[in-house]
């Protein structure tokens, strides 16, 4: 064995220590991921449960996600933004500091497109995650440099939120240190990002829902303040200026109404004290296009003015914009069959247009003021008419019995006339639509029969019919025989038995009405009195007539305004359902039009679907409703179709009086043929100018309809408008409601049950099943090339059979030809089947539709980065089904979720195994820290090999372990330590040692590699210790060889009870452990040869310390003699000196003094590393030390004609350190200096600073080369060996200076140029440490 | 009348000699000893009025001779010079530890040396 030094001990245990320290790193950063990933299922699961508790407010979230992003990555700061528009916006932060945080805070909003380049921009556009590993480096931007010097990073990584395939923002984290990211930590941060995204989704949907609320209860509100408030339209006007400041965001609102030319204030909101008398100022003026509410009127359109501070703007509107502190300003309309009688008005303090839902809602508002303003007019109208009635009536109370009816108007009228004018007949004739009708006739029996000839034409048969015509009193007398009375005068005479008659003209305004007409038996002529008498009568008759009308016409307004009224209040008590509303609009229409029938539909801008219809008889509703669905989409001719083009209304006075009928338009047949229909109204229902339905009636008689009833059901179908769109709006909200609950059970489901994907798919095919009732839904996920069942949820009519017949189809083969939910997977994209026995069906299709009882199916694919895994597959038992596009996003959302709660899973599983492994790691090192802290901190090896086996043994799980050492001479192996050893088996491994080759340790031995026996039972293992093996129960074995370069110095020896082999991570373990062994024996070994070799050395350089000392006594005495002697001689003791012998005797005293220096240099050396050198540590002046070298070597100066100085400061105080070798350093230095200088000179100077002395010795000789500088305070060291021979010198002086001053506490340096001089330079402490000496 | 005695303990023949020869122009009389034991002897016996003690001697060292003449009243107060050749720092401590009087190198000047005697012990 070679020798081994101090160094080579030193290294040998410094290097351990290494080992140990790395292990210890090692084992904490493993630690620190296992932290991490525990972390990171544990941070999922609460993002998650933050979203499902945090439906309206996404800033939980996005705080939640940057807190842990930065905390599972181990990041120094995260960061969410927001894209709105063109720019991200920040979301969330954590902090690093104050100045940091204002610095991020106002790099936000980021311009994507003025900033592009940025790494978040970037990131936010490309759609992909990006890293920065170096700010500082050449891919780092000047701004993200700037930004991470401000907050203290230097790398950085941002991934993007996707939702539908576009960037809606930036999650990033950094890191104070530069480096890259690992594939793991983007997958991390994309898994945040997804989550921030489903909250963004989500609150979004919740907004929506809870803004489409608000806009319902509003309208609904309103719609009640109208049926509630019939005369007064302020209440409704009051209703919509709150309602509509609130719901549009806006700081104002005001409604102006147009009144002939002018236009007026007739509303207002939160106008404040100072903006009323600034409207009032400017209103009531003229409609002019100076106010931006005068275009709107004008232009007839909407104004979404996004400010009103633009000078585009009209200057009155500007100026109440100023005064009234609004910026935005939006106008709408209030048009009355196109006609524009106001405006609503909301304005906003901040500048920006409003929305589009913003300005459907002030629509929807200003049709209801529209309504609420007619219907007051309506009202106003009804009760002027009902006052003027009431005083007619009471003058006429007395000739009328009845003010409802005209009738018995009639009848009084006949019965007066006879008893005026004592005639036998008297009649009253009406003109109704060009026909004459006789409401009454009285006279002798059997004149009543006179009636069956009426209503006849309007002609020159009759001379009432000549009366009418000629608006004045026509009398003839006689009747029968006279050419010039009317044919059919003659004939009605002869028959009734009258010869002469009178008529009077019954005019109203211009109109004549009817006439009045008296007759006689006898013929004789009408006096002047008579014709006066019958003029006034048929005057009051008129006023009658009119009064009769009045009324009826009256009740009949009444009638419609309570009609509308209820039909309001319908639609408000019914947001939900569409029939009621249509129920009442058809009674009520069908009663007040005098219509036997009536329908309702809507229309989805082609075909129509009737949903409401009022009297038709039972048997006869299937025929009908099954005629109109065969004829969804109506003929152009029909009503329907020309409400489809035209969008009027639609009055046919006999429906087979038409072309359609006559060409057999199938509609108008079945409607004309089997409803018996004759006369029909349609109106269509308009929403934006879209025909949205229809409502029609019908009379079964030939009858035209009046224009009032005209107007009626037009009311009637803007009332069914209103109804269909709070429907529309309920449904919408109800569905948005059902859809964000489906969405948010699901979020909980996914939150709550991390570990397993099972629940999630359940939760899904029940949501999914839900929404598509009722549709079944099963989950079918791609696995090993087969398509499996995962979930199943039975819907309505799915039979159990059924789905057990579903059930019996999978797993399937992932065949596009045949499953449709392979080609969903592979092409991505939603399949539907429209018919499972179409011929075009795959056959498998067929037979699985028959199975599994559905007719049509339809496959929605999961999808996860861009790649199909699975499908949800929703079937219908009927053939035709489609999902509507709602229930298809639907749809594709709980896909989505099934691959978010997948992903989750994954994760989670992958933390999971990776925190397993990890715990095994951070175990094992743990085990093998202990065992390299047991190497380094004991050297007996029995200790360590101790640890080795026992960790070796737990952390394996294994029975037993030994480990033993190779003895190379006799070849055999020696037991050292072991763990759970059976002592019996023990007993016999110590009689017995192992020898090489022998067994599976001596084989292991051997080979140089692990050998491993899985069953000792086994007869190929054929050993000494068999026997002993099998008594003790083990089974198998694993032998690593302890190696150490080339040798073999051992083995570690693992058992097990269990047959089997060794898994390999347990052999890579023992080899770690076997390697620490050898590593163990192998230092123990070592260190016992230097323990030997450091005695020695020590014993040897105790003897060179004495021989040294014994030696510098021995030259000594004889020098003291020499020295003694030539001093005596000189100082002429023996007598006169010639002056000759001077010189030669000044020789031997220098010789001799060189020759003492140099024993004295020998001897410190020598103490010095016998580490035996002290120093005398006392109080000394500088001042005296200085003065003693300088006067000790002034000759020597003096003699070479050197200019020699020295200079210290008297304020230096006093120093504390060893006076003699201080004083033997300066004089080392100052005598080389000396020495080594041939002319110029030398200077000693010392200077205080602070604690510090600093000394200089400065000469102007012969310089040092720098090559040599580095050498020059080693041991027997002169720059040039020839130098010594010039110069003279022991070449230890440095050296020693060197050890003493840094003996000192300081150090010693020298500067030099060749040739030119050098300077000298130690520093020591004023006052020396005591403890500071070696 | 006679003269002051001073007691040189020296091994070496050279070295008694410088200061036989240093001393025989002075009133000063010397006594040689040749080892520790003889000194100490020497001392005893004829009061010397100051010691010359070498540090490095047979038999016993100078340090411990000086130790022993301590002891004795006799001796307790003479002026003792230590000579020592291993001119370390420390040696002159140890001198003193051991009682020494005063301490001088080796190898001196003998100049210097009747300088100090002198110092101790004047002429006359």
């Amino acid at each position: 064995m070679a020798a081994i030094t101090k160094a080579e001990l030193q290294a040998q245990l410094a290097k351990l220590q290494r080992s140990l320290a790395r292990e210890k790193k090692k084992t904490a950063s493993f630690a620190n991921d296992l932290a991490r990933s525990r972390g990171g299922q544990a941070a999922t699961a609460e993002i998650l449960k933050v979203i499902a508790s945090s439906p309206s407010d996404v800033q939980p979230v996005f705080d939640a996600v940057a807190e842990n992003s930065m905390r599972l990555l181990g990041a120094l700061s995260a960061t969410v933004t927001v894209r709105v528009g063109d720019a991200l916006h920040l979301g969330a932060l954590t902090s690093t500091d104050d100045a940091g945080d204002e610095a991020l805070k106002r790099f936000f909003p980021l311009s994507l497109v003025e900033y592009r380049d940025t790494i978040l921009a970037r990131a936010a556009l490309s759609g992909a995650p990006l890293a920065v590993s170096d700010t500082e480096g050449s891919h780092g931007s000047p701004t993200l440099r700037e930004m991470g010097r401000r907050r203290g990073w230097r790398s950085f990584l941002a991934v993007p939120m996707m939702s539908k395939g576009a960037a809606i923002g930036t999650v990033s984290v950094t890191r104070r240190e530069a480096g890259d990211f690992s594939e793991h930590d983007t997958e991390l941060l994309t898994t945040f990002a997804d989550q921030a995204v489903i909250a963004i989704e989500n609150v979004r949907l919740f907004n929506e829902t809870k803004e489409a609320l608000e806009r319902q209860t509003a309208t609904a509100e309103i719609l009640k303040v109208i049926a509630s408030s019939p005369s007064d339209v302020q209440p409704v006007f009051d209703a919509i200026v709150r309602a509509a400041a609130k719901l549009c965001d806006g700081r104002l609102s005001t409604v102006l109404r147009v009144d002939g030319e002018m236009v007026n204030l007739a509303a207002h909101h939160n106008l404040g004290d100072e903006g009323v008398a600034m409207y009032r100022q400017v209103y009531p003026t003229h409609v002019s296009r100076d106010l931006v509410a005068g275009c709107a009127i004008l232009d007839r359109t909407v104004i979404n003015l996004p400010d009103a501070l633009d000078e585009a703007v009209p200057t009155r509107s500007r100026a109440l914009a100023a005064a009234g502190a609004f910026r935005a300003v939006l106008v709408v309309p209030m048009l009355r069959e196109g006609e524009p009688i106001g405006i609503i008005n909301v304005s906003r303090a901040e500048p920006g247009p409003f929305s589009e839902a913003h300005v459907n809602l002030l629509k929807t508002f200003a049709d209801q003021a529209v309504i609420a303003i007619e219907n007051v007019r309506l009202f106003n109208e009804t009760k002027e008419a009902l006052e003027r009635q009431t005083a007619t009536a009471e003058i006429l109370a007395a000739m009328s019995d009845s003010m409802t009816d005209a009738q018995p108007v009639f009848d009084a009228i006949v019965r007066n006339l006879r008893r005026l004018f004592d005639t036998r007949f008297a009649v009253v004739q009406l003109l109704r639509g060009g026909m004459i009708e006789m409401p009454a006739a009285d006279g002798q029996p059997g004149f009543e029969r006179l009636r069956d000839y009426y209503p006849r034409p309007l002609d020159d048969t009759t001379i009432g019919a000549r009366t009418m015509v000629a608006r004045q009193v026509i009398q003839t007398s006689p009747v029968i025989g006279n050419p010039a009375a009317a044919g059919g005068t003659q004939e009605f005479a002869r028959e009734f038995g009258f010869n002469a008659v009178m008529f009077a003209p019954m005019i109203r305004g211009d109109t004549v009405i009817g006439v009045i007409g008296i007759a006689h038996r006898e013929a004789r002529e009408f006096d002047d009195e008579e014709v006066a008498l019958i003029k006034a009568f048929a005057d009051q008759a008129v006023i009658a007539i009119e009064n009769v009308r009045l009324f009826n016409e009256t009740r009949e307004a009444l009638e419609r305004q309570t009609a509308t009224a209820e039909i309001l209040k319908v639609i408000s008590q019914s947001p939900d359902d569409l029939s009621p509303v249509f129920d009442a609009i058809l009674e009520r229409a069908t009663r007040l039009c005098e219509a036997q029938l009536g329908f309702a539909f809507t229309c989805d801008g082609q075909a129509f679907d009737l949903v409401a219809q009022r009297g038709l008889e039972t048997e006869r509703i299937d025929q009908v409703t099954e005629a109109l669905q065969r004829n969804r989409v109506p003929g152009p001719q029909t009503a329907l179709g020309n409400i489809s083009s035209t969008r009027q209304l639609v009055h046919v006075p006999d429906v087979r009086d038409t072309d359609a009928y006559r060409a057999g338009d199938p509609l108008r047949v079945s409607t004309a043929d089997l409803i018996g229909a004759r006369t029909l109204l349609a109106v269509p229902l308009l929403r934006d100018r879209t025909v949205v339905g229809a409502v029609v009636i019908y009379r079964r008689e030939v009858r035209p309809f009046a224009d009032k009833q005209l107007g009626l059901l037009q009311t009637f179908a803007d009332q069914a408008v209103i109804a269909i769109e709070n429907v529309r709006l309920f449904n919408e909200t109800k569905e948005a409601l059902e859809r964000q609950t489906a969405t948010a059970e699901i979020l909980k489901v996914i939150a709550s049950s991390p570990s397993d994907v099972q629940p999630v798919f359940e939760a899904i095919v029940q949501g999914a099943g839900h929404l598509a009732a009722p549709c079944s839904v099963a989950i079918s996920m791609l696995e090993d090339g087969q398509l499996h069942l995962n979930a199943q949820h039975a819907g309505t009519a799915t039979t159990t059979e059924a789905l057990a017949g579903t059930r019996a189809v999978y797993p399937l083969p992932f065949d596009p030809a045949r499953a449709p939910s392979a080609r969903a997977i592979l092409e991505r994209k939603v399949i539907e089947i429209h018919d499972t026995d179409d011929p075009e069906t795959p056959e498998f299709t067929q037979r699985a539709g028959r199975a599994g009882g559905f007719r049509s199916a339809v496959f929605v694919p999961l999808i996860r980065e861009d790649k199909g895994i699975g499908t949800i597959i929703i079937t219908h038992p009927q053939p035709g089904f489609r999902l509507s596009e709602k229930q298809l996003d639907m749809m594709r959302t709980f896909a989505n979720q099934a691959v978010i709660a997948i992903e989750n899973v994954r994760l989670f599983k992958e933390l999971q195994s990776r925190t397993e492994a990890l715990t095994r790691s951070v175990g094992q090192l743990t085990a093998l820290g202990e065992v390299g802290q047991a190497i380094s901190s004991t050297l007996d090896m029995e200790t360590v090999l101790k640890t080795i086996v026992s960790r070796a043994v737990q952390l394996t799980g294994l029975d037993g372990g030994s480990i033993y050492e190779y003895d190379e001479q006799a070849e055999e192996f020696l037991l050292r330590a072991t763990e759970n050893a059976d002592e019996d088996y023990l007993a016999v491994l110590r009689q017995t040692p192992i020898r090489k080759g022998e067994g599976a340790v001596g084989r292991a031995a051997l080979t140089g590699e692990p050998v491993q026996i899985s069953d000792v039972l086994d007869a190929s293992y054929q050993t000494r210790l068999r026997d002993a093996l099998i008594r003790a129960g083990y089974r198998a074995v694993l032998v690593v060889p302890l190696r150490r370069e080339d040798h073999i110095i051992g083995a570690l020896a693992v058992t097990r009870k269990v047959p089997g082999a060794f898994p390999p991570e347990v052999v890579e373990l023992l080899k770690t452990f076997a390697t620490q062994s050898a590593l163990a024996i192998q230092n123990a070994r070592l260190f016992r040869e230097i323990a030997d070799k450091g005695r020695q050395l020590e014993e040897a350089s105790q003897h060179k310390s004495q021989f040294l000392a014994s030696m510098s006594h021995e030259l000594r005495t004889p020098l003291n003699a020499i020295l003694g002697f030539n001093e005596m001689i000189l100082g002429e003791i023996y007598g006169e000196v010639p002056i000759d012998m001077k010189e030669p005797l000044d020789d031997i005293q220098t010789s001799g003094k060189h020759l003492l220096r140099l024993i004295n240099n020998v001897l410190d050396l020598a103490k010095i590393e016998a580490g035996r050198m002290e120093l005398s540590l006392a109080d000394y002046a500088v001042q005296d030390m200085v003065e003693s070298v300088r006067a000790t070597l002034r000759p020597l100066a003096e003699a070479k004609g050197l200019a020699f100085l020295a200079s210290v400061p008297n304020e230096v105080p006093l120093a504390y350190g060893d006076f003699g070798r201080l004083t033997q350093c300066l004089m080392n230095l100052a005598g080389n200096s000396l020495k080594f200088t041939k002319s110029g000179s030398v200077g000693i100077s010392v200077e205080q600073n602070g604690a510090m002395l600093i000394y200089r010795v400065v000469d102007t000789g012969i310089g040092i080369p720098p090559d040599k500088i580095d050498s020059l305070f080693t041991e027997f060291k002169q720059t040039d060996a020839s130098i010594a021979s010039e110069y003279g010198g022991t070449g230890l002086g440095l050296s020693i200076t060197k050890q003493f001053i840094e003996m000192h506490g300081g150090r010693i340096w020298v500067e030099s140029v060749l040739g030119e001089g050098s300077t000298f330079v130690f520093e020591l402490p004023l006052r020396v440490n005591d403890g500071a000496t070696a | 009348m006679s003269g002051k005695t001073i007691l040189y303990v020296e091994d070496n023949e050279f070295n008694r000699k410088i200061v036989r020869d240093l001393l025989k122009r002075t009133k000063y009389e010397l006594i040689e000893a040749y080892d520790g034991e003889a000194g100490v002897a020497a001392a005893l016996e004829k009061h010397p009025d100051l010691i010359l003690m070498d540090i490095q001697l047979p038999k016993i060292s100078g340090m411990e001779a000086t130790r022993r003449l301590r002891a004795e009243a006799a001796t307790a107060a003479t002026p003792i010079i230590a000579i020592t050749s291993f001119a370390l720092s420390g040696d002159d401590l140890k001198a003193k530890e051991a009682g020494a009087t005063a301490y001088l190198a080796k190898p001196y000047s003998p100049f210097d040396l009747l300088k100090l005697i002198r110092q101790l012990l004047p002429e006359s």
